[in-house]
């Protein structure tokens, strides 16, 4: 036990710098997940030729390969063909694509699951379809969608952990890298553990904010 | 605003919704469409708000061509039947909405919104709940400012889809009073649906009653009550005892009673209203005998089911007075003769 707190100091900015990074990763892939995955169901939705068909290709592709697979394509395959990213890029490019197609299907169901009378009521005022999309259905699909939404977004958190494989120090690279120093597996990945699952349960407190803030107006 | 409809037709798959419907709609009228569920009455209203499209005919609106007009174009306004209130807004916020979002050119002013909505809540006397949102509303209330949303956009016409289905039956019968006095002031031409002949005769300016995709009878509400077309619009507008006779020279026969019967051919059926119909203890050569089987007290009236030879069970109504004074009981012998009937060929 004795040896494991001597470990505190020396793991401690290694760890700490590696969770900064993981975070950073983490909250770049939710802003450009949640907007692409935004225009996706959207497009979906709208049933926009062509760009709606390539959408349902691109969801099932994103869904039915595995992450791991897509960041090997994205920083060892691309290359090939001419394409390069520094590691960084292709982490945050791979964990984007992945997360966007899970939060488009989440959105695209909260924005079905908005009764089709909210429509027509929008319609009806003289409201074009993008106005009755933005005042009228998104905000309520907003609220429908948050829980499975924030399902989406701590799974991401945990996801990061694989850009490892790219040779970028975040959290669980920067573990193994202290463990090689130190032979100390057990105390060190349950470090790592415990820093994910306090990055998830932040995560959680932030649901819990905005779904309290959408609640006000939904008082049944 | 005039609206005309003509020769709109509309299917669902298999289903004919709409045969080749025709009608006038008159500036300031106020219309019920009226009949039973999947009559066609709702898909007529969806065409002429623009919610679904005629698979033929034209709608004109002041005389012109609105058949292709989308919806937000044809300043419409329409009630829903479930309200559809935006639940993420108060109800302030639901009636200024469809002012708010008009581009800048033509929206008015915050001061004139504002205005424009405390009229409009006022009108529909629900000033004092602008800052709830509709989840903390009854379903009347809700009522009630869909309508004021509707009229905010200052629509030329007024749709309004069953639009007190969902309440309960004083609650509506206040609404319906005050929807007819509120269009008396208002004047916008306005169509209601309904599958309640109570609520059209009362409301209405004048009744158009459907079936199958059809119209069968269109008229005022006494127009419609006092001279039904067909038997059907006769059987939907009340209550109905239905007898089959032949038809001799001309006359068709309840019992003994004659009735004319110049249009039916050598089969007539007689449709008799069950306040239509005269009792006796005596009997009498022209009566039909029967036997008092229930007696049910409806307040103001009293129904009695009674058993003759040809029918399980003929309803006859009367008034409790009468009722009282009379005594009818279950198990009487009773001598019924219709006063009025209405005949049709078979």
């Amino acid at each position: 036990m004795q040896t494991w707190l001597d470990l505190i100091p020396l793991a401690w900015p290694f760890l700490l710098k590696g969770a900064l990074y993981t975070l950073g990763f983490a909250l770049a892939a939710m802003v450009l997940g949640l907007a692409l995955g935004f225009v996706v169901a959207l497009l979906r939705i709208a049933r926009v030729p062509v760009l709606a068909q390539l959408a349902t290709i691109y969801v099932s592709a994103m869904r039915g390969t595995p992450l791991l697979v897509q960041i090997f394509v994205i920083y060892y395959g691309l290359p090939s063909v001419g394409v390069e990213f520094e590691p960084v890029t292709a982490g945050v490019l791979a964990l984007t694509l992945n997360v966007a197609a899970y939060l488009s299907e989440s959105m695209r169901g909260a924005i079905t699951g908005v009764t089709i009378g909210q429509w027509q009521a929008g319609y009806s005022l003289g409201l074009s379809w993008w106005q009755t999309m933005r005042h009228v259905v998104a905000p309520q699909a907003l609220r429908l969608a948050v829980p499975s939404l924030s399902n989406s977004l701590i799974s991401l958190i945990k996801d990061t952990s694989l850009v490892s494989v790219i040779t970028v120090t975040e959290l669980m690279l920067a573990t193994k890298e202290v463990i090689a120093q130190t032979f100390q597996p057990l105390p060190l990945y349950l470090a790592a553990a415990a820093l994910y699952w306090l990055m998830s349960a932040a995560f959680e407190r932030v649901q819990r904010w905005v779904e309290s803030r959408l609640e006000l107006a939904h008082q049944r | 605003m005039s609206i005309e409809i003509k020769q709109i037709s509309k299917r669902f798959g298999q289903f004919q919704a709409l045969n080749d419907i025709n009608l006038d709609i008159q500036g300031g009228e106020l219309l019920a469409l009226l009949g039973p569920s999947g009559c066609g009455k709702t898909t007529l209203l969806r065409v002429i708000a623009g919610l679904e499209t005629p698979d033929a005919g034209q709608i004109l609106f002041h005389g012109e061509d609105a058949t292709d007009t989308h919806v937000r174009e044809r300043q419409v306004g329409f009630v829903f039947q479930h309200y559809a209130l935006f639940r993420h807004m108060t109800v302030f916020e639901n009636v200024a909405f469809g002012l708010r979002v008009r581009p800048k050119k033509t929206r008015p002013s915050e001061e004139a919104i504002k205005k424009k909505v405390h009229e409009l809540l006022e009108l529909v006397q629900l000033d004092w709940l602008a800052d709830r949102y509709p989840a903390q509303l009854s379903g009347g209330q809700r009522q009630r400012i869909a309508l004021a949303r509707a009229l905010a956009v200052e629509p030329r016409v007024l749709l309004l889809d069953e639009p007190f289905g969902a309440l309960d039956t004083k609650v509506r019968k206040e609404l319906r009073r005050w929807l007819r006095r509120l269009h008396d002031e208002m004047h916008i031409t306005s169509v209601f649906v309904t599958h309640d002949q109570e609520e059209a005769l009362e409301v209405a300016d004048r009744v158009v009653v459907m079936n199958k995709g059809r119209i069968e009878q269109s008229g005022t509400p006494a127009e419609v009550y006092d001279a039904p077309a067909t038997p059907f619009v006769y059987q939907f507008l009340g209550d109905v005892n239905l007898f089959h006779s032949r038809v001799h020279e001309g006359w068709a026969e309840v019992g003994g009673t004659r009735f004319a019967a110049p249009e039916a051919g050598d089969k007539a059926v007689i449709y008799v209203r069950p306040h239509e119909i005269d009792l006796a203890r005596n009997a009498s050569n022209d009566a039909l005998a029967g036997i008092v089987t229930h007696v049910r007290l409806l307040g103001a009236t009293v129904r009695l089911e009674v058993k003759t030879d040809a029918h399980e069970a003929l309803e006859v109504e009367l008034t409790r007075e009468r009722y009282q004074a009379e005594r009818w009981a279950v198990g009487d012998a009773v001598w019924l003769t219709p006063r009025e009937a209405r005949v049709y060929g078979a």
